[in-house]
């Protein structure tokens, strides 16, 4: 690759220990028709400057670790390829989330979101011994694509509401929290709309909808939280018909 | 021990919809509830004040206006029925069906109110 | 150095850390947990298998047969009982996935469906589309967040154990983001740490399998067993190394040289079998080793494609067609034409054998416990002795499932054993570890860590490649050698502690070399072919039960080449015999059952 053609990426970086703000720094990256970004930063990072730091793993779009701005839009850098942006192009770390270090960001709120809002079967007794549940292809294509979320961050960088208020938890893991509702498996429905129908829950989506466009898996987290929506209106319709009929069960919590 | 980390964060400044067309598509959509209102008013004026009303719809600003928030309600309702599908867990071929249903139901029932108000 | 105390300590958060992590948290609900990785657990290379994993689950196929198979597969060097124990656990196991929510592929009654897979007899993978990996790793991660007693260190990574007269006292991991180190003491701890496939240039595995945890060990005293047996995958991309499943010729497709001709047939795996109908344990249902070989043959003789990228084989789904494809190989096509420019549906796929698994790790006893007591050892790091020279597709994600409760389950035992240790002795160690630490961080020199990690590369490529030789392992060996020297005159360019990857390269490519030099030194002395380790040498081009039936046992020696030792495999009831699959291994089979009837 060293008499290849170079192409120009403008990186921005960031050493907490030195800078008092992050800066953009030209490079040049040898390319070919199958070179992704994520090769580019691995060549620089080999050759040019060791101490960029940034994260990768599997190099497949599977793992959700290289999520990056580029060109200011979320991206997987493992699977966007330079050939696409002939004119060089700026990687920045993914927006909305506080940056450690060059392309590292701290990805803490997404994960304690994820965990907020119970992503793991609820209410089935069944053991091993009883056998496997029964779920026909019907029933798992109702929550299957929301299953194939990868956790790469994308989706938060895409959204302006979680830009606004970080503690919005956000499409990624209310999408998680409704693939389980969704699942015939489970019983957590209602333990989960506690979180999800909160102040900082699905409420705050006004559905930009610029998740979906950015996620790398097409899991349409947008659609996820919209019928989140569905869900927690009548869960409320409900609720309220209820308090009619037994005044004195009904409690506001 | 003290930290060496200085987590540095972006904020996001009043125009952060103006850098992405995405973002900008979406104000354009909300921003139609401004006719929304354009409209509300107009009616309001329309059941307290019907004799101004007929002259103040004959101003060509305000025609102007009235055509900006047909187009604005045009958009919406495309984006609306665009969007119901996120909304609904149902089999892509059922989606597009209702999609196309919908808008048929919508343009049927405008032009029947149309041709009810003109004869 | 801040200390903290639990009772069990995980490092590596892939399918055998976690699966390690709730056996204990679920069974113990007054334990405390540390699960230690340098990525966030969804990031760990379970996340990239694709095909499935295997458990009894047909009417036709038995224990026995997923046994026998698990045994020829790895040419008679796996210790039965312990793949006796695996073969049972594994239906348990899946299921017990499928009730924490695992997305298994279904037949339209709703129960669970079945694949075909190299070497197995029956279809008994269960599979979640060409997303099994994923599918295992985020449910079992998506499950530990219900144990609020397991306590998460992401982006810790391991720099090494503490041992006090002779047992295991817990880890020394840094902090990634703090850039301190952070002393983690425990009554227990389970490595599940992966593998070392990136001590190969080209290979299937993400760029964190770099096998500190086997070298962690293997400095401590632990043997690595079975070294020498490093998988080929038969079907990589050219280039990027980038896995496509075996489940794509499990569903039907087929391998193809330039000429359009199915080679298999050439190698004892034929006769041909009808395209479309694959028939177990033939062509291209054959086991890795054994296709990947008959890909270098191929490619010797000049019959392989050429590309800048390297050689290769075609790989034909085209007759499964569109619906079939997109039901059950949704991923391997979206990397075809992402990596590939290629659509399967319309044309073949160029693949190549790649470096993909060790088969050998950290030697332990049936119970996943090393020499060291109370260090347990589950999942591709570790050589708990069932795969043998070869591991047949689908048994991994098994493994790690099966070894990974069971590593729990020991781990758990041995801390309630409740033995104090010596604390000024474990701050003197971690002291020192501190104190190297900051050594590599302020080492000088004008070499670079990434030449290091290609040069060794290349060299495992040339030298423990699918066919290896003498010459060419001695090649290798030298090679290793010159780069531990070399390693030390790495400088460290990085001068910020905060995220700093330039050091933690370094140190990954440190022990990598000694992993590595443990494969080159185990390969050159197994004077025979066995499995995964095929030489080209006279002498030793057969597989030679009365010299080699037995477990290589490398032992680190700083600054020299390991001591090799051997230690004897455990046949219980399958006794050695010819490997063979296509036609001569149904007639094998057609045998075996006339004498079990006569």
């Amino acid at each position: 690759m060293a008499d290849a053609k170079k192409m120009l990426l403008k990186i921005l970086r960031y050493d907490p220990e030195h800078d008092s703000a992050p800066h953009f720094v030209p490079y040049g990256v040898p390319w070919d028709d199958q070179t992704s970004f994520l090769d580019g930063l691995q060549y620089l990072k080999d050759n040019v400057c060791p101490d960029l730091s940034f994260r990768s793993s599997c190099r497949m779009a599977i793992c959700g670790s290289c999520g990056v701005m580029i060109n200011g839009v979320p991206k997987l850098a493992c699977k966007t390829f330079l050939r696409h942006y002939p004119d060089g192009a700026n990687v920045e770390p993914l927006a909305n989330f506080p940056v450690e270090r060059d392309l590292v960001v701290d990805l803490t709120h997404f994960l304690e979101y994820i965990q907020a809002l119970k992503p793991y079967v609820i209410g089935n007794s069944r053991q091993p011994k009883d056998g496997p549940n029964m779920q026909t292809p019907e029933e798992m294509s109702r929550y299957h694509q929301f299953a194939l979320c990868i956790n790469c961050g994308l989706c938060y960088a895409a959204c302006p509401q979680f830009g606004l208020n970080p503690a919005f938890y956000g499409p990624g893991a209310i999408t998680l929290g409704h693939r389980y509702n969704l699942d015939s498996r489970d019983h957590g429905q209602a333990d989960r709309m506690r979180n999800i129908n909160s102040e900082n829950g699905v409420w705050g989506c006004t559905l930009v909808g610029y998740c979906s466009e950015v996620c790398p898996k097409h899991v349409d987290p947008a659609a996820a939280l919209q019928q989140c929506k569905v869900a927690g209106a009548l869960d409320f319709a409900s609720s309220v018909l209820h308090c009619k009929k037994n005044k004195e069960a009904c409690h506001v919590d | 021990m003290s930290t060496k980390r200085k987590p540095y964060i972006r904020e996001m400044d009043c125009c952060w919809w103006k850098k992405n067309p995405f973002y900008r598509f979406y104000m354009l959509r909300e921003g139609t509830c401004v006719f929304s209102i354009w409209i509300s008013l107009l009616l309001l004026l329309f059941l307290f004040a019907p004799a101004s009303f007929t002259t103040v719809i004959k101003n060509p600003i305000i025609c102007l206006l009235n055509l900006a928030a047909l187009l604005a309600s045009l958009l919406h309702s495309k984006t609306w029925f665009e969007l119901t599908p996120k909304a609904l867990n149902l089999p892509a071929d059922r989606l597009d069906f209702l999609v196309k249903g919908l808008q048929t139901a919508t343009i049927a029932f405008s032009v029947l109110v149309l041709a009810l108000s003109l004869l | 150095m801040q200390t903290i105390t639990v009772d069990i300590a995980i490092v590596g958060a892939g399918g055998a850390g976690i699966r390690a992590a709730i056996e204990v948290a679920k069974n113990n609900p007054d334990f405390t947990v540390a699960l230690i990785s340098k990525v966030y657990p969804m990031r760990s290379h379970t996340v990239a298998a694709e095909g499935g994993s295997a458990a009894v689950r047909q009417e036709t196929d038995s224990l026995e047969l997923h046994f026998n198979d698990t045994v020829s597969g790895g040419d008679w060097l796996c210790d039965q009982d312990v793949v006796e124990y695996f073969v049972q656990q594994c239906p348990h196991e899946m299921i017990q996935l499928e009730q924490w929510g695992c997305p298994w592929s279904r037949k339209p009654d709703g129960s669970i469906n079945v694949r075909n897979f190299g070497g197995m007899k029956v279809a008994r993978t269960w599979f979640a589309a060409d997303k099994t990996g994923f599918h295992i790793l985020h449910t079992l991660f998506q499950t530990s967040l219900k144990y609020p007693q397991i306590r998460r260190l992401d982006e810790h990574f391991v720099l090494d154990i503490l041992v006090d007269d002779g047992r295991v006292a817990g880890v020394v991991v840094l902090n990634m983001l703090e850039g301190e180190l952070v002393q983690v003491r425990a009554g227990a701890v389970v490595f599940a740490t992966g593998g070392a496939g990136r001590v190969y240039r080209y290979n299937t595995n993400a760029s964190v399998v770099t096998g500190e945890g086997m070298g962690i060990a293997y400095r401590h005293g632990v043997a690595l067993r079975d070294m020498e047996f490093v998988q080929y995958h038969p079907t990589g991309l050219p280039g990027s190394g980038i896995l496509i499943t075996e489940a794509s010729r499990g569903e039907g497709g087929v391998l193809l040289n330039k000429d359009g001709y199915r080679y298999l047939q050439d190698y004892g795996l034929g006769p041909e079998t009808p395209l479309g109908q694959p028939k177990p344990k033939f062509m291209e249902l054959g086991p890795r080793d054994k296709v990947s070989q008959a890909f270098w043959h191929e490619w010797r003789a000049g019959r392989m494609e050429h590309s800048p990228q390297g050689d290769y084989s075609l790989l034909d789904i085209r007759h499964l067609g569109k619906e079939k494809i997109l039901e059950r190989l949704p991923m391997i096509r979206e990397l075809a034409i992402e990596y590939m420019g290629i659509d399967p549906i319309d044309a073949p796929i160029p693949v190549r054998p790649t470096a993909h698994y060790t088969m050998g790790g950290i030697a332990t006893d049936q119970q996943c416990e090393s020499s060291i007591k109370g260090l347990f050892a589950a999942g591709e790091c570790s050589s708990v002795g069932m795969h043998g020279a070869n591991r047949l597709g689908s048994n991994s994600l098994a493994e790690i499932l099966v070894f990974g409760a069971l590593a729990g389950q020991g781990a758990a035992m041995r801390s309630k054993e409740g033995v104090k240790s010596n604390a000024a002795a474990l701050d003197a160690q971690a002291k020192d570890v501190e104190k190297s630490f900051t050594g590599l961080l302020r080492q000088k020199g004008k070499e670079k860590w990434s030449v290091i990690r290609d040069e060794m590369g290349l060299a495992m490529e040339d030298g423990c490649g699918i066919y290896r030789s003498e010459e060419l392992m001695q090649k290798t060996i030298n090679k290793l050698a010159e780069l531990q020297d070399r390693i030390k005159k790495v400088g460290i360019v990085d001068s910020s502690i905060v995220f700093n990857t330039d050091v933690l390269n370094l140190i990954e490519i440190g022990y990598g070399l000694d992993v590595a030099e443990g494969m080159a030194h185990s390969a050159m002395q197994r004077k025979e072919s066995r499995g995964a380790h095929q030489r080209l040498d006279e002498s030793c081009k057969a597989r030679d039960d009365e010299n080699f039936l037995k477990h290589s046992l490398a032992y680190y020696k700083k600054g020299s080449a390991p001591r090799i030792e051997y230690g004897p495999v455990n046949i219980t009831k399958l006794p050695p015999a010819k490997r063979v699959y296509g036609a001569e291994g149904a007639s094998q089979d057609k045998q075996n059952k006339e004498k079990g009837n006569g």
